[in-house]
């Protein structure tokens, strides 16, 4: 094993100019990567804060009494997908409407015309068009019930942009991913070609096919792993700098979390890439 | 022991080597020789298992072409040493370094490594030139120390594929005298050549290849 490591830090050092080449090319990719899901997280975290705004408003008509009300507010709370639920009634509503639209409105008659209201906040992973529509579903027929809003075309808008940012993080991860993979296999495979001589004399005095990769290898890990990190630094700035810099960007911070994500997969890229390409050379020397 | 046995080889549709009988005793030094293209290489390397028959089989030892393991391989290679026309240095290590690597391969202790390459290079005269890179050195030289890197795992054979080919008269000359040398110690040598003169000038047994056939 020492002599693994021995040996992939002079090869570092002796193919100077391909193994910064590699520790380059893995550092470019990964940056390419990782800004892309960082853009995607912070979209998609945008979304979830918007998301979680969503509440169904159950309007009351003037005429229920109090069981039907109690009635209503327990038969919500027992569903699965409900958070909780506010009761609002006539005078809180005034104040809100008057909070909104300012005073005066309402002095202008002499009663108040605003009905109590049931708000019925969503669990986190419920907030989707297609739960509220069965919540509506199972309530709208209650004596109770004047009207209910949710403002529908919203949240099916944000439904189909969550669903178009979910996909879109998926191919972003398998292309990207697949395509990092094949530059850093190539470019590890040009360091390994470089290094054919040696490779053959490996072979001529009886070296085993692991006691040459081991090199390379780890040589492919140490390149993965420092250009992963120059990676992870740059996204880590320039998320920091965004964040401070407009605040309202990036609502998730576990997008910071994902930008040091690119030091292991840096490892793990870089290992895979080296193996590929150690065992296509290998395979055609005699 | 070294064997052949009824051995061809086929490359690409191109017959390389056709129903080649050879064997090779313990402590033997034994020619091949043929002009080039002729094959000798090709037995060489069907002898180190670089290359495998494509009908018959080689045996070197307990080792045979057609039942051995590729782990095995690298073992057997520990047993044969070889060299070359063009010694296939590392340019990038020393003459220590060199000869040195051929062990490391075997996962050999440090301090052992370090006895036994001096020992190795002293026997072949270059202790002196031990820190000296391989493109500091004369043909002569750089030969000697592959002959070095070919013994240090004390092989019970020696290959020589044209191993005095690119050297001027005196450097072969001595190289010679190493082989021989070496041979006289009890290491099989197997040498491929091309110069007729210089195989009848010794008292060795010769074996003549010509176009995959040995006469």
């Amino acid at each position: 094993m020492s002599y693994a490591l021995k040996e992939a830090m002079a090869g570092l050092g002796r193919t100077k100019g391909m193994g910064l080449i590699s520790v380059a090319t893995t550092a470019v990719s990964l940056l390419v990567f990782g800004g892309l899901l960082l853009t995607l997280l912070s979209l998609y975290g945008l979304v979830t804060r918007v998301k979680s705004r969503v509440q169904i408003e159950i309007y009351l008509s003037d005429a229920a009494n109090r069981e039907q009300i109690q009635g209503l507010k327990r038969k919500l709370e027992v569903m699965p997908e409900v958070k909780n639920v506010l009761y609002v009634d006539k005078e809180r509503a005034a104040v809100e409407f008057q909070k909104t639209f300012g005073e005066g409105f309402l002095d202008a008659v002499s009663r108040n015309p605003l009905p109590a209201s049931l708000r019925v906040t969503l669990k986190s992973g419920y907030r989707s068009s297609e739960k509220i529509a069965k919540i509506v579903k199972a309530v709208e027929k209650e004596e109770a019930v004047e009207e209910i809003e949710y403002g529908r075309q919203w949240v099916e808008k944000l439904d189909r942009l969550t669903y178009i940012l979910s996909v879109a993080a998926i191919l972003v991860t398998l292309v990207v991913g697949a395509a990092s993979i094949f530059v850093i296999s190539n470019t590890v495979n040009f360091t390994i070609l470089a290094r054919r001589d040696s490779i053959e004399i490996m072979r001529l005095v009886g070296a085993t096919d692991s006691f040459i990769q081991a090199p390379f290898l780890l040589e492919g890990i140490i390149g993965g792993t420092l250009g992963g990190a120059i990676a992870a630094a740059l996204l880590y700035l320039v998320h920091r700098w965004i964040r401070l810099r407009f605040p309202s960007l990036i609502f998730a911070p576990q997008t910071e979390l994902a930008a040091w994500l690119m030091i292991p997969l840096g490892t793990i890229l870089g290992g895979l890439g080296s193996r590929l390409a150690v065992r296509r050379v290998l395979k055609h020397l005699p | 022991m070294i064997q052949l046995y009824h051995v061809y080889k086929t490359v690409a549709n191109t017959t390389v080597l056709e129903d080649v009988n050879l064997q090779v005793e313990k402590g033997e030094f034994l020619f091949l020789l043929g002009p080039s293209g002729a094959g000798k290489s090709t037995v060489l390397r069907l002898i180190h298992f670089d290359e495998r028959p494509t009908q018959g089989w080689v045996r070197v030892e307990d080792y045979n072409s057609s039942t051995i393991k590729p782990r095995q391989i690298p073992l057997l290679r520990r047993r044969v040493g070889m060299i070359f026309q063009d010694f296939k240095l590392l340019r990038d290590r020393n003459v220590f370094d060199n000869v040195a690597f051929a062990l490391q391969v075997t996962g050999a202790k440090k301090t052992f490594i370090k006895r036994r390459v001096l020992q190795i290079l002293a026997l072949v005269g270059l202790g002196h030139l031990r820190n000296m890179m391989p493109a500091q050195l004369s043909g002569g030289e750089q030969q000697k120390v592959s002959i070095a890197r070919a013994l240090v795992n004390q092989p019970f054979a020696l290959l020589a594929d044209e191993p005095l080919g690119d050297l001027d008269k005196n450097a072969a000359s001595e190289v010679l005298q190493l082989l021989r040398g070496i041979n006289h110690q009890g290491t099989t040598v197997l040498m491929a050549t091309h110069d007729a003169d210089l195989v009848e000038s010794l008292p060795y047994r010769c074996l003549r290849i010509e176009r995959g056939k040995i006469l």
